[in-house]
C-alpha cells in the first residue's frame, strides 16, 4: 500500500497498524491497517464516527489498548523509535514526558482522593525526580498556562466544572514539555461554548511550545477550522487524508463528503444538511471488499468485491476509493 | 413443651404454686396468672433491654445476665480483633494481586482460595493447627487465652492492651502466644470472603478512566495500585463492615475449639444448663454489636471520601 | 510480526468462556456425587452398625475398622458413612423447606410491591442481618434435639436468601415489556408469576441454591458441633468432630480428621458447583 512519505519532518509514522480486540461475538478489528503520518509541530485531526477505530488508534500509539484488545500488526515510529518494540519500563518513559494524552471524560478522568495540584506534582516528581517544592511552583505554573489560579492547587477534582477540569487534564499533559500531545475527544462531554475555549487552548499551547497535536474527533467542522491536516476514519481505516482546505473544500471520499453534508456548520452555504444512510458496520464482520459501499451513493459493482488501495496523489492528499483508482 | 425453663429449674415435683410464682416472675403470665401473650412478652422484654436490664441468669443464683455477657465480652472483642487483622493482611493482598493479574494462574488459583477458604469448617482448621503446632511441635499453647497462673488487671479487658498497659510483660507475652493459633484460625477462613471483596473492588476501580489516564503519564504500576487502592479503600472497608456478623459466627466456633473464654464459650455453656434467658441475652447482644459496627462503618466512610466531607 | 500474530492467537484461544465454569462445577459435582453414594450405600459399604460399640475404644485405624474407634467402640468408618445421610438429609430437608417459604413470599413480595412487599422485606431483612449460626443456634435451642427440628432451625436462617432472590429477579423481570403486554391483555397474575417469571428464575435459583446448601453445611457442622442437632448417638460429623477433640492431645488423630475432612469436602463440592454455575450463567465480558 503506498503511503505517506517520511520524511525528517515527520514526527510521528504509524504504519500498517492492526488492533484487534478478541470478544465472545467475534474479533473486533478495531484499527485494520493503518498507516498515518504527523509531521512536527502539525495540528493533525483524526476524524470519524464512534466505532471508526479512531480512539483505539490514540491510545495504540501509547500502548494503552485496554486487555482484552492487542495491537497485532504494524510499527509505530516516534522520532524514529519504533514504540513497538520498546519495553514496558522505557515505554513508561515515553509517555507523559514524549507523548501524552488527554482524555474525553473529565468527570472520570481525575483520582477523586487527590488534590488536583498534587496529580501534576506526582507526574512531575515521579519523572524527573525533583523536589516537592520545585514541582509544586512547576505545576503551579503550568495551571495558570491553563487558565486556573493558584488559589485552586489545593482543590479536590469534585469541586471543579467539567471545563475545568478538563484544563487540568490539559495541564497534566504538557506539565512535562512532550513533543507529541493526543486529545482524544476532549470537548465532546463538555457544553458547546466551553468546547470552543478548550479547542482555543490546545491550539494556544500548541504555538507556544511546538507541539505535535493529534485531535482525535467526531466532529468535522471543528478539524476543519482549526486543524493543519486531516484525517477520515471509517471502519478501522483511514479513507481519506488531507490539508483542511483540500478536504474541506473538495472532499474526494463519498464518506467525507457525507460528512460534511451532514454538519451543521453556519459558514457552509448549503442549506440543506443530510445524514448519511444505513448503519455503522459491525466490526467483528465488516464489509467485504470496501467497508463504505453499503452505504454509499455511488457504490459500483467492484466495490463490494474489492478493498480500494489507498494511493497517494499528486496534490499529496491520500483516498481510498474505486472511484479513483 | 419439651425443655420447658421453667420446670428444668424447678424440677419436675414442685407445687403449682411455685411454679406459677416463678412463671409470674419470668412474665411468662400476668398478675392473675393468665399466660402473657408473646407479643406483650416481647415488648416487656424490649422495654427491659433498653433499661439495661437483660434479666437474670436462670441458674447461678440468678447473676445479672448483663453482668454474665460483660465477663465474656472482652474476650470475644480482643478475639475478633485480631482475627480481622489476620483476614484482612491475607484477604486484601490475595485480593489486590487477585486483580491486578486478572485472568493469570495467580487470579484463578488465589479465587479458588477464596472458595475454599470459607469451606474450611473453622472447628477442623482449628484442631489442626492444635494438633500440628500445639501438640506435636509445641510452639503455641493448645487452649486457653493466657497461662495458668497469670494474671492481667483489668482495665479494658482486652489482655494485649492491658498488659502493655500495666507493663506486665510476661503477661504480654503469654497472652500473645495464646492468641496466635485462634486468631489464624479465624483469620484464615474469613479471609477467603474479604478476598473476594477486595478484587471485586480493585477491578471495579482498576477499570475507572483515571487510572488508564494515570498510566497514559507513564506512572510506575505500584503508584497506580496505591492510588486504586486507595480509592478500593473506602468500599472494601465498608463491605468489611458488613460482613462483622460473619466474623462473629466464626468467632464463636473459634471460640469453643480453642476453650476461649468469650461469648461462644458461654453460649456453649448455657445451652447445656438450658440457660435460656442468658441465651436470649447474648443474641441480644450479638445483634448490638452488629448493629454498632454497622454504624461505625457508616461514619467512618462519610468521613474518609472528601466528596462528602466537603 | 509473526510472534506478535502468534500471542494473539494464543490471547484468542485463553478466551473460551465457557471453559472454565464447567470444569470447576463439574470437580464440585465429584466431591458431592462421593458423598451421596456413601450416604446412600452405606449399608452396603460396611456391616458394622455406626451407633453402637463394636470394637475396642481408641484403636487406630486397622485393617478391621479403616477409620479407627472412638472412645466408645464405635466405628469411625461407619459413623462416616452413615452421618453422610444425617447431614445430607438435614441439610436438604431444611433446604426444601426454606425454599417453599421463601422463593413464593419472594415472588409475591415482589410481584405486588407496595404494603405487602415492604412489610414481608422488613421481616425478612430483619432475619438476614443476623448471623446464620447464632440464628440456628437460637432456633436449635428452643426447639429442642431432634433431626426435624434441626432442619427447621437451619431452614429458617435461609428463608430470606431464597425470598431476596425471588424477589430480586421478579422486580428486574417485572419492568420488562412483555410483562407489561401481558398485563395488559388481562393476563391474571397468577399466570404471569408462575409461566412467565418462575422459569426465568431458574438459572439463578441454581447458583443460589448450590451455594446455600454449601453454608448450610457448614451451620448443620456448626449445630451439631454445639450438640444442637440430631441427638447422639445418631452419627453426626460436627458433632464427631467435638467428641474426639479432647483426646488430641493424646495423638489420637482418626477421630477428627476423618469427619472434619468429610464435612470440608461435602462444603467445598457444593461451592464449587455453586461458583462453576455462576461462571456459565453470567455473560463473560460483563463479569469482572
Amino acid at each position: 500500500m503506498d503511503g505517506q512519505e517520511m520524511t525528517s519532518e515527520t514526527i510521528l509514522s504509524i504504519q500498517d497498524l492492526k488492533t484487534y480486540y478478541p470478544t465472545t461475538r467475534g474479533i473486533v478489528k478495531a484499527v485494520d491497517d493503518v498507516t498515518l503520518n504527523a509531521r512536527r509541530r502539525e495540528f493533525l485531526g483524526v476524524v470519524g464516527e464512534s466505532g471508526s477505530g479512531k480512539s483505539t488508534l490514540g491510545l495504540s500509539v501509547l500502548r494503552l489498548v485496554p486487555p482484552p484488545g492487542k495491537i497485532i500488526h504494524g510499527s509505530i515510529a516516534f522520532d524514529g523509535t519504533d514504540l513497538l518494540r520498546l519495553s514496558n519500563a522505557e515505554m513508561r518513559r515515553v509517555r507523559g514526558r514524549k507523548i501524552s494524552m488527554v482524555f474525553q471524560d473529565p468527570m472520570t478522568s481525575l483520582d477523586p482522593l487527590m488534590k488536583i495540584g498534587g496529580h501534576i506534582v506526582e507526574t512531575i516528581r515521579l519523572h524527573e525526580g525533583v523536589s516537592k517544592s520545585d514541582a509544586a511552583a512547576r505545576a503551579a505554573k503550568v495551571l495558570d498556562m491553563v487558565g486556573i489560579g493558584p488559589e485552586r492547587f489545593d482543590d479536590y477534582p469534585h469541586q471543579f466544572s467539567g471545563g475545568m477540569r478538563q484544563r487540568v487534564m490539559i495541564a497534566l499533559a504538557i506539565c512535562l514539555n512532550p513533543n507529541l500531545v493526543i486529545a482524544d475527544e476532549p470537548t465532546t462531554a463538555l457544553d458547546v461554548i466551553v468546547q470552543a475555549r478548550i479547542l482555543d487552548l490546545l491550539s494556544d499551547l500548541r504555538e507556544k511550545h511546538g507541539l505535535t497535536l493529534m485531535l482525535i474527533t467526531h466532529d468535522l467542522a471543528a478539524v476543519i477550522e482549526r486543524c493543519d491536516a486531516v484525517a477520515v476514519a471509517y471502519a478501522g481505516q483511514i479513507v481519506e487524508y488531507g490539508t483542511r482546505k483540500q478536504i474541506g473544500g473538495a472532499p474526494l471520499h463519498p464518506y467525507t463528503q457525507g460528512l460534511l453534508k451532514s454538519t451543521p456548520n453556519v459558514r457552509l452555504v448549503t442549506t440543506k444538511s443530510s445524514s448519511i444512510a444505513g448503519p455503522i458496520p459491525d466490526m467483528t464482520n465488516p464489509p467485504a471488499g470496501c467497508r463504505f459501499h453499503p452505504r454509499c451513493a455511488f457504490a459500483m459493482e467492484i466495490c463490494a468485491k474489492s478493498t480500494p488501495a489507498v494511493t497517494r496523489r499528486d496534490d499529496g492528499r491520500i483516498v481510498g476509493c474505486h472511484l479513483y483508482d | 413443651m419439651p425443655g420447658d425453663p421453667v420446670l428444668s429449674i424447678v424440677g419436675m415435683h414442685a407445687s403449682e404454686e411455685h411454679i406459677l410464682e416463678l412463671r409470674r416472675e419470668l412474665g411468662l403470665v400476668d398478675v392473675n396468672g393468665n399466660p402473657k401473650p408473646l407479643y406483650l412478652q416481647f415488648a416487656d422484654y424490649l422495654a427491659n433491654v433498653f433499661r439495661g436490664n437483660l434479666g437474670n441468669s436462670l441458674i447461678w443464683g440468678k447473676r445479672p445476665v448483663l453482668l454474665e455477657v460483660l465477663d465474656h465480652l472482652p474476650a470475644t472483642i480482643e478475639l475478633t480483633i485480631w482475627g480481622f487483622f489476620v483476614s484482612i493482611a491475607i484477604g486484601l493482598s490475595a485480593g489486590v494481586v487477585s486483580a491486578h493479574r486478572r485472568a493469570t494462574i495467580s487470579d484463578q488459583a488465589l479465587r479458588l482460595y477464596g472458595i475454599v477458604s470459607y469451606a474450611l469448617f473453622i472447628p477442623w482448621i482449628g484442631m489442626l493447627f492444635q494438633m500440628l503446632f500445639a501438640v506435636n511441635l509445641g510452639l503455641f499453647p493448645v487452649a486457653g487465652r493466657i497461662g495458668s497462673g497469670l494474671y492481667v488487671e483489668h482495665i479494658t479487658g482486652l489482655y494485649v492492651v492491658d498488659s502493655v498497659l500495666t507493663g506486665n510483660w510476661t503477661a504480654l507475652y503469654s497472652s500473645l502466644r495464646h492468641l496466635v493459633l485462634p486468631s489464624l484460625t479465624l483469620g484464615i477462613v474469613i479471609s477467603g470472603v474479604f478476598s473476594r471483596l477486595s478484587r471485586n473492588s480493585m477491578l471495579e476501580v482498576l477499570s475507572q478512566d483515571f487510572i488508564t489516564a494515570a498510566r497514559a503519564r507513564g506512572l510506575p504500576e505500584r503508584v497506580i495500585l496505591a492510588h486504586a487502592l486507595k480509592n478500593a479503600f473506602i468500599p472494601i472497608l465498608t463491605m468489611m463492615g458488613l460482613q462483622f456478623a460473619l466474623l462473629l459466627t466464626g468467632a464463636i466456633l473459634t471460640e469453643t475449639t480453642f476453650s476461649w473464654p468469650g461469648m461462644g464459650s458461654f453460649l456453649l455453656e448455657r445451652i447445656t444448663y438450658r440457660d435460656y434467658t442468658s441465651l436470649q441475652g447474648s443474641v441480644v447482644i450479638f445483634a448490638i454489636m452488629i448493629s454498632l459496627v454497622s454504624l461505625v462503618v457508616d461514619v467512618i466512610y462519610a468521613y474518609m471520601d472528601p466528596r462528602i466531607r466537603f | 510480526m509473526v510472534s506478535l500474530a502468534l500471542e494473539f492467537s494464543r490471547v484468542v484461544s485463553r478466551f473460551i468462556p465457557r471453559g472454565q465454569g464447567i470444569g470447576i462445577a463439574l470437580a464440585g459435582t465429584g466431591m458431592v456425587a462421593f458423598v451421596v453414594v456413601l450416604a446412600v450405600f452405606a449399608p452396603y459399604l460396611t456391616s458394622y452398625d455406626p451407633t453402637r460399640g463394636v470394637g475396642p475404644s481408641l484403636s487406630p485405624p486397622s485393617a478391621d475398622h479403616l477409620m479407627g474407634t472412638n472412645r466408645l467402640g464405635y466405628d469411625v468408618y461407619s459413623r462416616i458413612l452413615y452421618g453422610a445421610q444425617t447431614i445430607l438429609v438435614v441439610v436438604l430437608l431444611s433446604t426444601m423447606i426454606s425454599m417453599i417459604a421463601g422463593i413464593p413470599l419472594g415472588l409475591i413480595s415482589g410481584y405486588s410491591g407496595g404494603v405487602v412487599d415492604r412489610s414481608i422485606s422488613v421481616v425478612m431483612d430483619s432475619i438476614y442481618v443476623f448471623p446464620g449460626l447464632i440464628l440456628a443456634i437460637a432456633m436449635a435451642a428452643v426447639l429442642g434435639p431432634g433431626m426435624i427440628n434441626a432442619s427447621v432451625a437451619i431452614a429458617i436462617v435461609y428463608i430470606p436468601t431464597y425470598f431476596r432472590m425471588a424477589r430480586g429477579q421478579t422486580l428486574s423481570i417485572k419492568e420488562q415489556t412483555y410483562i407489561e403486554a401481558m398485563r395488559a391483555i388481562g393476563c391474571k397474575a397468577r399466570t404471569i408469576v408462575f409461566r412467565h417469571v418462575l422459569p426465568n428464575i431458574l438459572p439463578t435459583l441454581t447458583v443460589v441454591f448450590s451455594l446455600n446448601v454449601a453454608d448450610a453445611v457448614l451451620t448443620e457442622a456448626g449445630l451439631s458441633f454445639f450438640g444442637l442437632s440430631v441427638p447422639a448417638p445418631i452419627p453426626d460429623w460436627g458433632y464427631d468432630l467435638r467428641a474426639g477433640q479432647p483426646f488430641l492431645p493424646s495423638g489420637y488423630w482418626w477421630l477428627i480428621t476423618f469427619p472434619g475432612l468429610m464435612i470440608i469436602m461435602l462444603a467445598i463440592g457444593f461451592s464449587l458447583i455453586g461458583e462453576g454455575l455462576n461462571e456459565l450463567t453470567s455473560p463473560w465480558m460483563a463479569k469482572k
